[in-house]
């Protein structure tokens, strides 16, 4: 098992898995407390007509990614205070039209799309050294601003009206949050893939919520869980040869599986 | 000169998918009022206090804070929203939530708490009587806690104005003693306005009161007069049954 350590290919999985965690924990707090996991799907699948895009273009699919998702995002977040629509009925358009363009796209682009199964279901054992790079990027974007508007985001997660009585910028404000969301799927594109992103977005961050009476410890407990199911996950598929993302994922959701069945065991 | 209203509320109407909610609103609400509103559910109360706010526009009509727009203004209100709508699993402590009532103040994008702030949330802590709980997470308290750590938030940004949402929906008989108070002191200092549609916890400590069911029905002082009551609520309430000593009805004239 330790062999394993030595691949270089291995080292970048674990360093992907411990980056996404980061970015998981930070957003994946919000998103949990703030109840936004259907919209994080709906961005995630609209990242598949980037993905689409990307083919076409012959450019990065991740590049085409950015754009759709970071777009879905801003659309979403504007329709719902400009358009008066219920959000449900947006994410529903929005995940549905990303993954048509996708499809179109790809559809459209002369032979054989390389790797597409990757970009949905996650290949973080081919991580590239570039993408490594981006991933950090994103990180640091995603810290930063989450760290310095730890305080606002607070506010208008917790009350989003409140917010807007003492006037806070409350509608930019989820917009941001919005767009970090965005950048926080792109990374995980690569580790779990388009369809199993919102489970590594929520589970490590709706277990942390269970043992966390704060935002930045609940982020914190967050983060560091999110390292533990990559870490088991991609050592697990690489011992049994499984498929990594949906190992990830499986790993998460027992852990969240045990936690919920303790806390009802607790309560008798 | 006359005195000029904190709150002036002038014909203002608004409709929701063709039905009409609030219809003509007339309302002056001036210094010193300890304001109650009342009326059924469903009457526009909330609604009401959401266009004061700025947070709902109006179809017609003008709202003055403080001879200025809502969105200029509502910052000098304290607003305490209905306990109902609010998600209490947050994981938030008392004083974080408290905290929370100041941002708004801070300039910069980076906004941080001093000592200073500090003082001032123990202070609304206090002023609330839950200054033990600073340090609790608001899911672990009771109802009538949380609607007082609502208020805290409101008052710690140091309000003229204090809005109420229906405060006492979740508060027992014995709190809510204590509760009113709590809000008869404040009101010593600051003008309050109080929504409820419950008619007899409003008795002995208002100084207005209104009712509202789609139309507005004032009187200007605390009186509570039956053709209010019936306008508002379509039928005769007997408010004495709630088990207040004091009356609010004034007592029929001979000609009823």
């Amino acid at each position: 098992m330790l062999q394993l350590l030595g691949y270089a290919f291995f080292q970048n999985a674990l360093i992907a898995g411990v980056l996404a965690s980061v970015a998981c924990g930070i957003i994946g707090t919000y998103v949990v407390i703030r109840r936004m996991v259907a919209i994080s799907g709906g961005i995630s699948h609209a990242a598949f007509g980037g993905i689409g895009l990307g083919y076409y273009l012959a450019i990065d699919p991740l590049l085409g990614a950015l754009v759709f998702t970071v777009g879905a995002a801003l659309t979403m977040g504007e329709l719902e205070q400009r358009a008066e629509q219920h959000m449900d009925t947006l994410i529903g358009a929005v995940w549905a039209t990303g993954m048509a363009l996708g499809i179109l796209f790809i559809y459209l682009t002369p032979g054989f799309a390389p790797d597409l199964f990757g970009y949905l279901f996650g290949n973080i054992l081919l991580v590239p050294v570039g993408d490594l790079l981006l991933m950090l990027v994103l990180v640091i974007v995603i810290g930063l601003t989450a760290g310095l508007l730890f305080n606002e985001f607070l506010a208008v997660t917790f009350d989003e009206e409140y917010a807007k009585v003492i006037n806070l910028p409350s509608e930019r404000l989820i917009l941001i949050l919005l767009v970090l969301i965005a950048l926080t799927v792109v990374m995980l594109i690569q580790v779990v893939g388009i369809i199993l992103v919102i489970a590594l977005l929520t589970l490590p961050a709706a277990i942390s919520r269970e043992c966390s009476s704060q935002v930045g410890t609940m982020m914190l407990y967050a983060i560091l869980l999110g390292i533990a199911f990559t870490t088991t996950g991609i050592f697990l598929s690489a011992l049994l040869n499984l498929p990594s993302g949906a190992t990830i994922i499986l790993v998460s959701a027992a852990a969240y599986g045990v936690v919920l069945v303790k806390k009802k065991l607790s309560m008798r | 000169m006359t005195e000029e209203p904190v709150i002036e509320v002038e014909d203002l109407w608004l409709s929701r998918n063709g039905e009409v909610i609030l219809e003509g609103i007339n309302l002056q609400v001036f210094q010193g009022d300890f304001y109650a509103i009342i009326g059924p559910n469903g009457g526009g109360k909330t609604t009401l206090l959401k266009v004061i706010l700025g947070l709902i526009p109006p179809d017609r009509g003008t709202i003055r804070i403080m001879g200025g727009l809502p969105r200029e203004k509502r910052h000098l209100l304290g607003y305490v929203p209905q306990l109902r709508t609010f998600d209490f699993t947050y994981p938030i402590s008392v004083r974080g939530m408290v905290l929370s009532g100041l941002l708004g103040q801070k300039k910069g994008i980076i906004k941080t708490f001093n000592a200073e702030d500090t003082r001032l949330a123990e202070k609304a802590l206090l002023t609330m009587g839950i200054g033990h709980l600073a340090d609790r997470v608001i899911r672990d308290l009771s109802g009538g806690e949380q609607q007082r750590v609502m208020i805290a938030r409101a008052l710690v940004g140091n309000p003229q104005v204090l809005l109420l949402d229906e405060p006492t929906v979740f508060v027992d008989m014995p709190t809510e003693t204590q509760f009113f108070d709590i809000l008869e002191n404040l009101a010593r200092t600051m003008t309050i306005v109080l929504v409820t549609h419950d008619i007899g916890v409003i008795v002995s400590h208002v100084t207005k009161v209104a009712c509202l069911n789609r139309r507005l029905y004032t009187h200007d002082s605390r009186e509570l007069t039956e053709d209010m009551i019936q306008g508002a609520y379509k039928c005769p309430v007997d408010i004495i049954a709630h088990g207040h000593p004091h009356r609010v009805l004034r007592s029929h004239r001979p000609e009823d």
